[in-house]
């Protein structure tokens, strides 16, 4: 089973996409900023993470940045979930190292799990 | 008052402008080289303001779409039953809700543009591109709309040449999703015919999205292309819009050195064309 790991500040969110995770058979871990988040990584190796970027303290590119210092989680595929999405935001965060780019409103949650689906299997193969 | 007159009272309150926003500065000590402080320091100005207004923009676009999609997130598992099944009105009215939440989302986008374009930031990041990829992954968004419709799309793909375009794909496919959006929303039956041809003598491809819709009425053609135009017949056949799609099109089209036009008739249908150099 794979664990994924949600890092969003908004609670109603993150609860929302724990449960969905967990409806369709992932393990399913959340943290509430890229602090937490980054302890959790540590913690517990997550086979992917879904990211939010605007956060408190810790903000999403913050967390990007700290996870590529690492050789052992930079090789974590990182899917961005944020409602920015601006080409320079999706830029940046490419360039950070994500893997992904989803703008929250524009997706359902059928179609993130789809997305997760399609990386971890090219991760596998 | 002479031309001469009006023209110092108006620098002299730049320079009082600008004295106010970077205090640390007395321009009036520095004579011999006001003129180039002022112009270096109006371009910094500038420069920070417009980066103020770019941040304004991503943070209100970023707050407006928060609340939508956790509307969205809540109303899809509810239709996808992930919460317990629902009966036929229940059903029907949340698909009402996520539809018209999904409007919301896409006028957030569409404002979100026409602002960039209308203060000169809705740039283009061309790479060179198969224009036959671009039209089959914006095909393959409606390809269900489509169907549900009981509508068929049809790509005919360019005879011979490859079609490379050095294009910025995401505007491309946006130009092609509004094109098709509007035929699907304007037609009931029929066919709807994406086109590729090579124009020999003008080194161009000419993309055109034909259907057998509503087509639009004469007295409205010359409005398509204006910001929020709606077709008089939109309401007769319970569609809905922003009234951007085709405005924020046209510009896409003309900042890539284009052309976009359409050739319609009421009640026969329509067919857009757009064309992108070889």
């Amino acid at each position: 089973m794979s664990k994924i790991l949600t890092i969003e500040d908004d609670k109603f969110l993150r609860e929302l996409i724990k449960r969905k995770l967990q409806e369709v058979g992932f393990e399913a871990t959340s943290a509430s900023n890229g602090e937490e988040g980054l302890a959790l990584v540590k913690e517990e190796k997550p086979d992917l993470i879904l990211l939010d970027l605007i956060m408190p303290d810790m903000d999403g590119f913050m967390t990007l940045k700290e996870l590529q210092k690492d050789h052992l989680l930079a090789s974590i595929p990182v899917i961005i979930l944020s409602n920015l999405g601006q080409q320079d935001d999706i830029d940046k965060a490419k360039q950070l190292g994500a893997v992904d780019f989803l703008v929250k409103a524009h997706f359902t949650p059928n179609e993130i799990i789809d997305k997760i689906n399609k990386i971890l299997n090219k991760k596998e193969s | 008052m002479s031309a001469n007159f009006l023209k110092t009272i108006f620098q002299a309150k730049k320079r009082a402008n600008l004295e106010k926003a970077f205090p640390e500065i007395n321009l009036k000590q520095k004579k011999p080289v006001i003129a180039e402080s002022i112009a270096l320091l109006e371009r910094q100005r500038e420069k920070f303001i417009e980066g103020l207004k770019t941040e304004f923009v991503s943070i209100a676009a970023h707050q407006l779409r928060t609340p939508l999609s956790a509307i969205k997130w809540i109303i899809r598992m509810l239709l996808d039953e992930d919460l317990g099944p629902l009966n036929k009105d229940q059903k029907d009215y949340l698909t009402k809700a996520y539809i018209n939440n999904e409007r919301m989302v896409e006028l957030i986008n569409d404002l979100l543009n026409v602002s960039k374009i209308e203060e000169g930031r809705f740039l283009n990041k061309p790479t060179k591109e198969s224009l036959s990829k671009i039209i089959e992954e914006a095909l393959s968004l409606w390809v269900g709309s489509a169907k549900r419709k009981g509508l068929i799309l049809t790509f005919q793909k360019s005879k011979g040449r490859s079609p490379a375009v050095l294009v910025d794909k995401e505007k491309i496919i946006l130009v092609l999703h509004n094109l098709i959006e509007n035929s699907i929303k304007y037609s009931n039956y029929g066919e709807i015919i994406i086109k590729i041809d090579f124009e020999k003598e003008n080194h161009r491809f000419i993309v055109s999205v034909k259907d057998g819709g509503e087509g639009i009425p004469k007295e409205e053609q010359e409005k398509v292309f204006t910001r929020f135009f709606r077709a008089s017949n939109a309401s007769k056949i319970d569609t809905e819009g922003t009234g951007l799609g085709l405005y924020i099109a046209k510009h896409i089209i003309q900042s890539h050195g284009g052309k976009i036009w359409f050739e319609s008739e009421e009640g026969k249908g329509t067919t857009f064309y757009f064309t992108l150099s070889a």
